[in-house]
Parts: C-alpha cells; sequence; structure tokens
C-alpha cells in the first residue's frame, strides 16, 4: 500500500467534489477503486440504514445523498472531505479512505446528531 | 491559589484531543471535558505538581469509562457506525496540536480496540507520551503498557487487510434466510458450521428461546421447526449491526427482530436473534 501525498489526496477529493457536482458518475467510477466500500451512518435508524455498500453500488448512493445540496471540500479529521450544505445547514459529509491512489472507503455521515456541532 | 481557569485553558485542546480520538465522538469529549473542569475546581489543586498530567489523567481514565459504556450502545446501532466528524478548518485546535490517529480510518480502527489499548495507544501514538507516564495513567506496569501499544499496532495493521463484511457473507446469510422460511432442514444443515449457536435475546418480552441451541442438527431443526409461523406476513430490510450483516424483520409495518449472523470458513458459526422490543426501540443515537 503505496501512501499517496496528503496534497495529492486532497486533490483527488477535490476532484470527487466537482464530479458530484456535475453529476458525473463515470468520472466518479474511475476515481473509486472498484472495490470500494461505502458506509453510511445514518444515525442508527431502522429504516433508513443500510448494509455497507461495496462497487458500482457506491456511486448512485453518494449522488443521492448529495443531490441538490452546496458541495465545498474542505478539512475534516484532519484531511479533505466533501461536506454538503443545504442552504444554511450541512447535510451531509462524506469522508474518504485511500489505498493506493485510489479511493477504498467512503464514509458518509447522515446522523443529524453528528452533524449537530456543524449546525449550532 | 489560583482558580484553576488558566492551567485547564491551556491544555484543553490536548484533553480534548485524546477523549475525542478513544471515543470517536466530539458530544462526549465535550461532556467528559465538563467533567474534568468540575472535578478540577473542587480538587485542592495547591497539592498539585503538574496540573497537566493530573489533567490528562482524569480525563483518560474517564475516557476509558465511557468508552466502555459507549461499546455496548454501539453493539445494538442499527447500520454502520461512523465517528462524529470534526471540522478541523474553522477550529484548527484539534488537528493543530497534533494531526495523528485523527482520519476516521484510525478513529474507526481504535474502535476495535479494548479502551485501556485504545487509552495507551492514543497516548503514545498521537501525544507521545512517555511509557512511564502512560503507566500511571491507566495503572498498570510499563512494560505491560509497552505490550499494549504494541498489541495495537498490530491489530491496527491487521485490521486495515481485513474486508468488511463481505458480499459472500451477505449471500449466505440470504441462502440462509430462504431456507429458514422454507423450513428446508437439509440445506439449513448444509449451511451451518459443525459447533454452529443460536443467541436469542427476548428480553423475556417475546417468544424466544432464552438458553442458547448449539450445534449443526440442532440449530437447524429448531430453525426449520418455527418456519411455518414466524414468518408469516414478514418482509425483510438488509442492514448491518456491529460490523456483521444483519437483518430487519418486520410485520404490518412494525419491526420486530433483528438477525445477525457471522460466519467461518466452515460456514455460519452464529445467529442472533435480537427480539427484545426495548433494545429495538430504544436504538442508539450515538
Amino acid at each position: 500500500m503505496t501512501a499517496l501525498p496528503p496534497g495529492a489526496r486532497d486533490a483527488v477529493v477535490q476532484q470527487v467534489r466537482d464530479a458530484c457536482e456535475r453529476r458525473d458518475a463515470p468520472s466518479l467510477h474511475t476515481l473509486l477503486s472498484p472495490e470500494v466500500v461505502a458506509l453510511i451512518d445514518t444515525g442508527g435508524d431502522l429504516i433508513a440504514s443500510t448494509w455497507p455498500l461495496t462497487g458500482d453500488e457506491v456511486v448512485p448512493r453518494l449522488l443521492d445523498a448529495l443531490d441538490g445540496a452546496d458541495l465545498s471540500a474542505q478539512q475534516v479529521n484532519g484531511v479533505c472531505a466533501i461536506v454538503a450544505r443545504r442552504g444554511e445547514r450541512v447535510s451531509c459529509i462524506v469522508s474518504f479512505g485511500f489505498e493506493a491512489n485510489r479511493i477504498a472507503r467512503v464514509w458518509i455521515t447522515l446522523s443529524p446528531l453528528k452533524l449537530r456541532r456543524w449546525n449550532s | 491559589m489560583s482558580d484553576g481557569v488558566e492551567q485547564f485553558m491551556e491544555v484543553r485542546p490536548r484533553l480534548f484531543g485524546i477523549a475525542y480520538r478513544m471515543l470517536g465522538s466530539a458530544t462526549e469529549a465535550e461532556d467528559i471535558l465538563q467533567e474534568v473542569w468540575l472535578r478540577w475546581q473542587a480538587y485542592d489543586r495547591g497539592t498539585v505538581e503538574s496540573p497537566a498530567a493530573f489533567l490528562a489523567t482524569a480525563t483518560t481514565r474517564l475516557a476509558i469509562n465511557a468508552a466502555t459504556s459507549a461499546r455496548a450502545r454501539h453493539e445494538t446501532y442499527i447500520g454502520p457506525w461512523l465517528p462524529e466528524p470534526v471540522d478541523t478548518s474553522a477550529d484548527p485546535a484539534l488537528g493543530a496540536e497534533r494531526g495523528e490517529a485523527l482520519e476516521f480510518a484510525v478513529l474507526l480502527l481504535l474502535e476495535k480496540l479494548s479502551p485501556v489499548e485504545r487509552a495507551a495507544y492514543v497516548l503514545r501514538e498521537a501525544f507521545d507520551y512517555p511509557y512511564s507516564t502512560i503507566a500511571e495513567i491507566v495503572q498498570l506496569k510499563e512494560p505491560a503498557v509497552r505490550q499494549l501499544v504494541s498489541r495495537a499496532r498490530k491489530h491496527l495493521v491487521a485490521e486495515r487487510r481485513a474486508p468488511v463484511a463481505s458480499k459472500q457473507q451477505r449471500e449466505l446469510l440470504a441462502a440462509f434466510l430462504e431456507a429458514a422460511q422454507a423450513g428446508d432442514f437439509e440445506t439449513l444443515e448444509k449451511l451451518f458450521a459443525e459447533d454452529v449457536v443460536s443467541y436469542s435475546d427476548g428480553g423475556g418480552l417475546a417468544l424466544a428461546a432464552r438458553i442458547p441451541v448449539i450445534g449443526r442438527t440442532r440449530v437447524a431443526k429448531f430453525v426449520a421447526a418455527f418456519a411455518s409461523h414466524f414468518w408469516v406476513g414478514v418482509s425483510l430490510r438488509w442492514t448491518e449491526a456491529n460490523g456483521q450483516p444483519s437483518v430487519v424483520l418486520s410485520r404490518d409495518g412494525v419491526d420486530f427482530t433483528v438477525v445477525t449472523a457471522s460466519a467461518s470458513d466452515e460456514g455460519i458459526d452464529q445467529l442472533l436473534w435480537m427480539m427484545n422490543p426495548e433494545k429495538l426501540g430504544s436504538v442508539s443515537a450515538r
């Protein structure tokens, strides 16, 4: 596992942000590893909770979570992440984990409790 | 004697950094800092040689306790649990002091360690505390702490390689559900490991076997036996509980059971039927 320098990772996340904004699924597929796994934290909500998504399941769900929101790439937990805002409110935060130069993990936080500090 | 505010504020970012890394929750970390502050206020501060060490010790010990109860909560958390994201651009204090062990990848791995292991690892790797100091904080001997940190490092490397719940596991659980609904004893037997255990948590309310059922044939019989009535009108929804493949069963729009299965190369080796209405109703929000 060769680690990309943080600056290069930030650039990849920026590309993901741009592709999400354009709703450009083909570009997203090239930025994510074919074995990518996405975990979605809905705050323990039984109805909205999902299984970890893998491979081709990830891009549609990611686009769905970010649909219609203003997206910014900014530092979350010390690394670049996508922060989605609807109006003034943060509705979703997407963090990324890398393997080699590709994104292997997508962590989607939707839990309102976990976004509370972002909205206070 | 001073009011202790200055000493507390000076180390506050560090205390928050310790508690947040150990718990993956900024909200809970703030609660702990509040508690440390109250204790610091009430303490005979004139007797404290190093306020920084005293405050770090109090924070770590409270975080160990909190991590123990958080772990139980996460076990009944429906769907994947993620750390609470923290803004390190607007409030750079957290990232600025030490950026180590702050990424989701590391926090999720830390979650799999015991609370004391986590404390030792965080103090050593994120804050560079000497082993002798960590030993005092977690109340262990220094060689034991060295061992904890080295074991934690190994765990973290191994975990990075371990895949999360795979498609294979999901297929196994799907095959199990199909056979269970059909009451297909022979297929059930084939899907189980020889020493499979079925646990039911009925909370004394729902109709459930209180005693674990053990062994391939017994569990297959047990599952096949309730096929005729249990599955009538049931709809299934895939999810994940505590990192394992799970299925939520509902009837008439009401969730009544979560089934979780774990598997090895031998087949399904554990089934957990969570039928406790209280647990299902109060699925933790953190």
